[in-house]
């Protein structure tokens, strides 16, 4: 009887080191691992400080599971990414409103080089980043996953535990949220954007 | 606004810091030592538990086999050997037929109740 998984892991040998209360296992998976889970809560808590614990809460979790974890059923990955985003919209629906980080603006005049550029830069991102905060937690989570993270629909929708056909649902409706809002409430992004990509 | 404008606006969203791997690193390892030092005593200490429970099993297996022993029964208990039985059919004509009245022995047994008629009709006595 053949009890190889089906499915390919490539963080499984990391897991079973972990399994084992191995360190440099440990190690590899969290540096393999980690700086995408910290981007993705980031992007959708838009907050440094919930996005670290979020990556620290789902990395404990991995470790927790690790000896019982039964290969071949779900990529650990995508796993990871599930509870993240869990974790995640717990957060959110726990907080009744959450921070915009952009309070280092006043600082930021005096120290970067090109400042003007760069202001409008980071008014922009900021724009952008108030625009997807105002979406609702499970199509920020798909524009997350998809654009910023370029996860395919299929990896997306096992990370949101939600079909293909339900991805693409979300994505839908978040880009005609956000095409509807830089068009009607908000297009000053569209004319420094233009001016911002002319410089 | 098309898809691909979309997507242009979306590549200037802000970038997210650098990722604090090294913090992770470290609390992921702070909390795996925390977590196998808790296992290892839990460990010792179901192991502990075994080893006493085993022994008291065992006792009191030991103390239930040496009292159920014939020779040295301690539950107070006593036991009549049985001699010998008597299942021969009882012959009718040399059986010596009871000379109690059954009648009023039943009667005796009722003794008490208010109305000794209700549970045994008068006839019947």
């Amino acid at each position: 009887m053949n009890s190889e998984p089906l499915l390919f892991d490539p963080l499984l040998g990391h897991l079973r080191g972990i399994a084992n209360g191995e360190k440099p296992a440990a190690e590899a998976l969290v540096r393999a691992i980690s700086p995408k889970l910290f981007r993705i809560a980031y992007r959708i808590m838009q907050n440094t400080h919930d996005a670290e614990e979020i990556t620290q809460e789902t990395l404990i979790r991995i470790w927790a599971i690790a000896k019982t974890w039964k290969a071949g059923q779900a990529r650990i990955e995508t796993w990871a990414y599930r509870v993240a985003t869990n974790l995640c919209f717990d957060r959110l629906r726990a907080k009744s409103r959450f921070e915009q980080g952009s309070d280092e603006l006043d600082d930021f005049m005096d120290n970067a080089p090109n400042a003007e550029a760069e202001l409008v830069h980071r008014e922009i991102a900021n724009e952008i980043d108030r625009a997807l905060a105002t979406l609702p937690h499970r199509q920020r989570a798909a524009i997350v996953l998809t654009y910023f993270e370029g996860m395919s629909a299929k990896l997306a929708g096992e990370a949101l535990e939600v079909s293909v056909e339900a991805i693409e649902s979300l994505l839908a409706r978040a880009k005609k949220t956000l095409k509807q809002k830089f068009l009607d409430e908000e297009p000053e992004i569209l004319t420094d954007f233009v001016a911002f990509a002319a410089i | 606004m098309t898809d691909k404008s979309l997507n242009l606006i979306l590549d200037q969203a802000s970038p997210p810091p650098p990722c604090p791997s090294d913090k992770l690193v470290a609390n992921m390892f702070a909390h795996m030592e925390a977590q196998m030092a808790s296992d290892s005593t839990d460990l010792a200490r179901n192991r502990r538990f075994m080893a006493w429970g085993s022994m008291a099993a065992a006792l009191l297996v030991a103390f239930g086999i040496i009292a159920n022993l014939p020779d040295s029964f301690s539950f107070g208990t006593k036991l009549s050997p049985i001699v010998a039985i008597n299942d021969s059919i009882e012959n009718d004509l040399t059986a010596v037929p009871s000379t109690g009245d059954y009648a009023d022995d039943f009667a005796n047994q009722l003794i008490g109740y208010d109305d000794i008629s209700v549970i045994v009709p008068i006839n019947d006595l």
